[in-house]
């Protein structure tokens, strides 16, 4: 029984790398600021979540905490001061000129995004944690 | 630019601690302890859609 589970879920790998990859590189070659691009990105945006949650009502939620978490307060405070600290490095570079010397995570973005492969190996990565969120 | 190395640089830190070490939550773990709370799953879709439509949406990478 776990055995074909298993099996089910490789197969499910493999059949759906390869289609994500290719529709990363189509939806990515999308021109930004077009309807064409707002529209992929946000029916993108709704199936994964519609696909996730459908998935997360299936296996249900976990009823029981892992054991370990009783003892996470302290690298739970980690992550969020961690998130705070990206927020407020943001903000301020955001808010300095010239932006080559105060770089924002979006400049950053859009240098990097100039090559084809980059964007679509991120949007990959988008679709992959959105899917990741909504079936938690 | 070394600020967000070093955001980086933790970050990596803290997720392989998460990894090896029960004691220490991986990102995953606190998102999934994050999404517990009634609007902490709502809040985090809408800001990967944000982000989503920021990022290939509202680009300049043309």
């Amino acid at each position: 029984m776990e055995d074909a589970g298993k099996g089910r879920t490789t197969k499910q790998w493999w059949i759906g790398t390869p289609v994500l990859a290719a529709y990363s590189w189509w939806a990515t070659a999308l021109q930004p600021f077009t309807a064409p691009a707002l529209v992929v990105t946000l029916a993108t945006g709704l199936a994964v979540m519609v696909a996730g949650s459908c998935m997360r009502q299936r296996r249900g939620r976990p009823a029981t905490l892992r054991p370990a978490e009783s003892v996470w307060s302290a690298g739970l405070a980690a992550w969020g001061i961690l998130l705070i600290g990206l927020a407020v490095w943001e903000l301020a570079a955001f808010l300095q000129l010239p932006r080559s010397e105060h770089p924002t995570l979006s400049s950053l973005a859009n240098s990097v995004f100039d090559s084809h492969p980059v964007r679509t190996l991120a949007f990959g990565a988008w679709v992959a944690a959105g899917f990741g969120i909504a079936r938690r | 630019m070394a600020g967000y190395l070093l955001i980086a640089v933790a970050c990596l830190a803290m997720e392989v601690a998460g990894r090896l070490s029960r004691r220490f939550p991986a990102m995953g773990d606190a998102v999934a302890i994050f999404s517990r709370f009634r609007f902490g799953r709502p809040l985090m879709l809408a800001a990967w859609l944000w982000a989503g439509w920021h990022f290939f949406v509202r680009a300049n990478w043309v």
